[in-house]
């Protein structure tokens, strides 16, 4: 039996990102929002440990109302229990690792963390330690293959330099990458189930949390400017058109193009 | 193990969600299965909703419903490659709720709400793939490896019958039935809207354009102002892209170009695009519409309508979702679901404003596809504007400026009036 925590975020589709072209600023409320990915393999993963080993599969979003979506998902893809904590801001990992880790106490025991190894928008990668240190567990990071056996775990990460395997007693923080699994798409009777569950909702000051302030406050995010150089160079006239010619020719030497 | 429901609703459009509210209102067990994955996500449409239907069905919508901005301007465009003549009908305060502007995603996920909160169990990301028949009844529907048993089955489809199509329970559409309508959505801040189209904050505008949107392909162009935003799409015969050699992509990119709506667009970017089908053969006929243990509605049924002057869809989608529901609920106290206990459906449908509208439009799509209303015509009207307001000492009366113009376009006088009085009868 495992009984696993999992975190997943309602992440910004980074790859439909909408931006007003004249401040560069990303405007958030045209752009899609899904559940980030990595979190979803890491919910997968947490399911497929459960159909294995029985337990069960409670999943937490702290994000804004908005979320419920993406924990609908997840009870179509077989979690447990849903919680939702709203917030209406956004908030750095410090913030989160907090409330996270409050969560973890007041509804656990739990024998796993899983979560994913780095956001799908702000991709700091750095949740999962921050929780792990919060709670004073273990951390295995990065994890592309996961095995769980008499309240212990063997993850390999596959890294930069190499291979990683490691063991580690449970409870410990897990955080995948999108190597580890292909998350299930839910059919229509796991879907009606869903649709018949109830999100539960808790606030930060429902965990005993007073105000936390976030560390690192994120003062403007811009999108990068692409400028192009726009030079035009007039060939209306044909007989000019060998002058152009080398002038387009000097241009692109000067650029180091040629 | 298999669930079982009173009603099964395919597909969570106006049409489906609608059907779904007053059924699950009356104590029904009622799901609503939809391919996209959120509500709305795969609706498309110009833009406009007349509010008739909800008046009737939903009074509370005008607080409720998610509605950008009223139609107070009325405009017809007709367009050669650079010029325009445009007709505009602003509307006098009692026609002003006439009408809206609305995003249909909006739209949808708040009637979306009212269904569910009615007790309608709607699930997203569910396509359906066949349904399941038993001795030639409908007994409930199929998606992958599940099914749903269901006494009564709704076909809310949409335009695109993939269905219908696939199970042979119509003849299969043929290009020159539907249109490929392309929408793109501008931001423009409100106060720029106001001033260039000339509305109050509340206020927008609903224009159909004629002629160089579609490149002179069979279909047109339209417009409507949202709050903030600018819609504006293109929408042509399927076809007649291949017909005529012209690309859609194409088309939409010209369109845009245009002068005129260079000027209207100015400064602003486009934030959104979409593609969608657009039925354009009229209804389907009663015996495809109800059959054993099912019903088809909204624009899957054909319930769409195209004047030329007036695009309609969600009010006949609203209202034949509610007849459906109205006929499920009478033949469900009498415990009937076969074709004979449905068919009620024909006759209420013919009792309403959708056949008698459909029936009255019934010409339309005929007068529709001549193609001289896309070509020859506008670029008639922008040259007689433009050869009566030249003034450069040479007299130009209208009669004989216009028999000039004629002349060289190669329209026949009594050609003009032959569809003029087409026009008369059509529409």
């Amino acid at each position: 039996m495992v009984r696993t925590l999992v975190g997943i975020k309602y992440s910004l589709q980074v790859e439909n990102l909408s931006i007003d072209p004249k401040t560069r600023e990303i405007l958030l409320d045209e752009t899609p929002k899904k559940m980030g990915d990595m979190d979803k393999r890491a919910l997968e993963e947490a399911i497929r440990i459960k159909e294995k080993h029985g337990g069960e599969v409670v999943v937490l979003c702290i994000g804004p109302k908005e979320a419920n979506k993406i924990l609908l998902e997840a009870y179509a893809m077989g979690a447990d229990e849903a919680y939702l904590i709203p917030v209406e801001e956004f908030h750095d990992t410090g913030f989160i690792a907090n409330v996270f880790s409050k969560f973890y106490e007041s509804k656990g025991p739990f024998d796993l963390v899983m979560l994913g190894g780095a956001s799908t928008d702000s991709f700091s990668g750095t949740l999962g330690a921050r929780i792990a240190s919060l709670l004073n567990i273990p951390i295995i990071p990065f994890v592309s293959k996961l095995d769980v056996e008499n309240n212990e775990i063997t993850a390999e990460s596959a890294l930069d330099d190499g291979k990683y395997t490691y063991k580690s007693k449970m409870p410990v923080v897990v955080t995948v990458t999108l190597e580890i699994n292909e998350p299930r798409i839910p059919k229509l009777k796991d879907i009606l189930r869903a649709k018949r569950k109830k999100i539960n909702e808790l606030s930060v000051s429902d965990l005993g949390l007073g105000e936390i302030s976030d560390l690192v406050i994120t003062t403007d995010v811009k999108a990068y400017e692409e400028k192009r150089k726009q030079v035009i160079l007039d060939a209306s006239d044909p007989s000019k058109l060998d002058e152009v010619i080398d002038k387009l020719i000097n241009y692109l030497k000067e650029e180091g193009v040629l | 193990m298999s669930e079982k429901f009173d009603v099964a609703i395919i597909g969570a459009g106006p049409s489906g969600l609608t059907a779904g509210y007053f059924l699950a209102k009356s104590g029904l067990d009622v799901v609503i299965l939809d391919k996209a994955s959120e509500l709305g996500a795969k609706n498309v449409y110009g833009g406009r909703i007349y509010s008739h239907v909800l008046k009737k069905y939903f009074p509370e919508y005008k607080d409720e419903a998610p509605i950008e901005r009223w139609v107070r301007k009325e405009q017809l465009y007709f367009m050669t490659r650079d010029s325009a003549v445009k007709v505009e009908f602003f509307a006098d305060k009692g026609f002003l709720e006439e009408s809206f502007t609305a995003y249909l995603t909006k739209f949808v996920k708040w009637l979306g709400e009212k269904a569910e909160n009615a007790g309608a169990l709607i699930a997203n990301g569910v396509r359906v793939d066949s349904l399941i028949i038993e001795n030639k009844k409908v007994k409930g529907v199929i998606a992958g490896e599940d099914k749903l048993i269901a006494d009564y089955v709704v076909i809310a489809e949409g335009a695109n019958t993939v269905l219908l199509d696939s199970l042979n329970l119509k003849p299969k559409t043929k290009p020159n039935e539907v249109a490929l309508g392309v929408k793109e959505v501008f931001r423009l801040d409100s106060e720029k809207i106001n001033e260039r189209f000339g509305v109050n904050d509340d206020e927008g505008v609903a224009a159909l354009l004629v002629g160089y949107p579609s490149l002179g392909a069979i279909g047109g162009g339209f417009l409507y102002t949202m709050k903030n935003e600018v819609a504006l799409g293109v929408v042509v015969r399927l076809d007649e892209p291949a017909r005529k050699r012209i690309k859609m992509y194409d088309i939409v990119e010209e369109f845009r170009m245009h002068p005129l709506l260079k000027r209207l667009l100015k400064d602003s970017y486009m934030i959104e695009y979409s593609a969608h089908f657009v039925v354009e053969r009229g209804k389907l006929p009663d015996r495809y519409l109800v059959g054993d243990g099912y019903l088809v509605i909204g624009a899957a049924a054909g319930f769409e309508l195209n004047t030329g002057l007036i695009v309609r869809g969600v009010d006949f989608a609203i209202e034949s979702g509610k007849i459906a529901a109205d006929t499920i609920l009478e033949a469900h106290s009498k415990g009937g679901s076969d074709r004979n206990a449905l068919s009620i459906y024909l006759k209420k449908l013919r009792n309403s404003f959708i056949y008698r509208e459909l029936e009255a439009f019934r010409k339309a799509p005929e007068f529709l596809s001549n193609e001289r209303i896309y070509t020859k015509y506008p670029e008639l009207l922008n040259d007689f504007f433009r050869e009566i307001l030249t003034v450069d000492g040479n007299p130009r009366r209208l009669y004989p400026t216009l028999r000039g113009i004629m002349k060289k376009k190669k329209i026949s006088l009594l050609g003009l009036i032959r569809d003029g009085l087409r026009a008369v009868r059509s529409i």
